[in-house]
């Protein structure tokens, strides 16, 4: 399976939410990276077939998947970043209605629905009604959902926002565990989560396409260094002013920065190893830090 | 050796026992083919139709009908009270507002983008909803307009002008409002339906009004009010795909 995007734009009035992306996904993980407002939901949505693209195309096989309608849709599972369910039904009960949307025969969609429970691990939650579960079970049964049809194209947007480090790292392992034989694109501004499981990263700015590759890539493709110094606390600030912080720990009598420069901003500073969170902030510094550049 | 006897050892020779393994192995198997098979089908659209039935609270059905009852009942105590008759639009007004929890259920329930990105789309979820309100509500009328026609003698002009049309516009102010691109809030269709009954209240109980309206115009209104219904419904199924295309990110712009 090949999507393709095609000189795809997305305008919402005169602001340019999506522009121009040339792009092509086959079997994999792809991970979205950028700040809010970048245009990672839009694309996404287009992706879905929920909005239309201003101009350009997305094709899966050659085909518009406009055109292509339910049989696109048959062979798509999404996540959107806000998963509305309806609170009175149990688990059981929303995956059995979501199968007959996605078409699934009755039979088969029993099994189907007993299949994913189990994989999500939501067996002693399945007759729990939806309101009664914790956020991180509503984003597994938002998984199972997906994952209802067998889907060959997977979508999550921000699948791990609001989950704690337990359960992020739990969702993680089942995306990957899920990726093997599809396409999936997983949108997060959660740099972890996308360094462990995608593929191939894409890092968006303002609805464009900034980088893309693999991490080691992306952290090759900076064009400044990674800095470790120790300073008085008296100094943060101006370090602030200067360069861009990644990283600020206290400690007794100072502060260990992590800085992102060219040159080595103090004479005790060594050079640190950098990290994908380091690259997000290097092209994403900006919006990232309210403009001073700390993260 | 007796034919019987002969017929007994070779009912024992031929005895299979059975392997309890073999047979759980068949029924797995089997179970497996079929589940295959059924996972290449695609539900058809009538089965996708009573499903949505079986999914569809029939509670606000129930209510609809309590409320006829109760119309029927207050009719039938004040039947010569002609302001009671034409204040049947109150009740209308309700009867309409019944069905707005279940069909702004995926609304409020933040549910639209996961159901229209599913085989059937957002339109065709509800068209089939259309389909059985529609059918269940004409049933519902059809029998609360027979019965208070034969039984009351209220003449069928008076059912259509005292309550079919206030009906009509209501469903045209939920339809008109459920198809709003921006998504507006049940209440907010409520808030206006409640709103048209306390104006219909004020033309109907005015002697001179409701007096001075002949009936080639409420012809003419209810035809209008008909009309509009049919638009409002066409505009929903027509724009429900389009609810995303007024904001980014969850911000309208």
């Amino acid at each position: 399976m090949e999507l393709k995007f095609d000189n795809l734009t997305k305008e919402f009035g005169n602001f340019t939410a999506v522009d121009h992306l040339n792009l092509t996904m086959t079997k994999g993980v792809y991970g979205l990276l950028g700040v809010n407002g970048a245009g990672k939901t839009t694309l996404m949505r287009m992706l879905c077939t929920l909005l239309k693209p201003t101009e350009g195309r997305i094709t899966c096989d050659g085909k518009d998947i406009f055109e292509m309608d339910g049989e696109y849709r048959k062979v798509l599972g999404y996540l959107p970043q806000d998963f509305g369910f309806y609170p009175e039904f149990t688990v059981k009960d929303y995956l059995l209605y979501i199968s007959t949307l996605k078409g699934i025969p009755p039979a088969a969609a029993r099994k189907r629905v007993k299949d994913m429970i189990l994989k999500v691990g939501l067996s002693k939650a399945a007759n729990k009604k939806m309101k009664k579960l914790s956020g991180g079970m509503k984003r597994r049964v938002g998984i199972a959902q997906a994952m209802l049809n067998n889907p060959k194209i997977l979508v999550l947007d921000e699948p791990t926002a609001g989950l704690d480090p337990n359960e992020r790292i739990r969702f993680r392992n089942l995306i990957s565990e899920l990726s093997e034989e599809r396409l999936v694109l997983l949108s997060t501004h959660i740099v972890s989560d996308i360094e462990y499981i995608a593929n191939e990263i894409w890092l968006m700015k303002d609805g464009k396409l900034m980088h893309k590759g693999r991490a080691e890539e992306l952290i090759h493709s900076m064009e400044e260094n990674v800095w470790e110094c120790f300073v008085e606390k008296d100094l943060v600030s101006s370090f602030v002013k200067r360069y861009k912080i990644s990283n600020m720990k206290s400690e007794m009598g100072g502060v260990t920065l992590r800085i992102i420069s060219r040159e080595k901003p103090f004479e005790n500073a060594v050079q640190a190893e950098p990290t994908l969170e380091d690259v997000f902030l290097y092209y994403f510094g900006e919006k990232a830090g309210d403009g001073n550049g700390a993260v | 050796m007796s034919l019987e006897k002969q017929l007994r050892d070779y009912k024992k020779i031929r005895e299979i026992s059975p392997r309890e393994n073999e047979i759980l192995e068949t029924v797995r198997k089997s179970g497996e083919a079929f589940f295959a098979s059924e996972q290449d089908k695609v539900l058809s659209y009538h089965e996708f139709l009573w499903l949505q039935l079986k999914v569809v609270r029939k509670r606000w059905w129930v209510l609809q009908l309590i409320l006829l009852f109760v119309l029927g009942g207050v009719l039938l105590a004040a039947q010569e009270d002609k302001y009671i008759q034409r204040s049947m639009g109150v009740a209308a007004t309700l009867f309409v507002i019944l069905i707005i929890p279940e069909f702004w259920k995926n609304r409020s329930c933040r549910a639209l983008e996961v159901e229209a990105v599913s085989f059937y789309s957002l339109r065709q979820i509800y068209a089939a909803r259309m389909m059985l309100f529609g059918i269940a509500d004409t049933f519902l009328l059809t029998l609360f307009c027979g019965s208070v026609s034969f039984s009351l003698g209220v003449a069928f002009k008076e059912l259509l002008v005292q309550f079919l049309f206030p009906l009509c516009v209501t469903a045209c102010i939920c339809f008109g409002t459920l198809c709003s691109r921006h998504i507006l809030q049940e209440a907010v269709a409520v808030g206006l339906c409640i709103l048209w009954s306390g104006v219909w209240l004020l033309i109907i109980l005015n002697e001179h009004i409701y007096t001075n309206i002949t009936l080639p115009v409420w012809a003419f209104l209810w035809g209008l009010a008909l009309v509009s219904l049919f638009a409002a419904l066409y505009r929903v199924l027509a724009g429900c795909n389009k609810y995303w295309e007024v904001s980014l990110d969850g911000i309208e712009i």
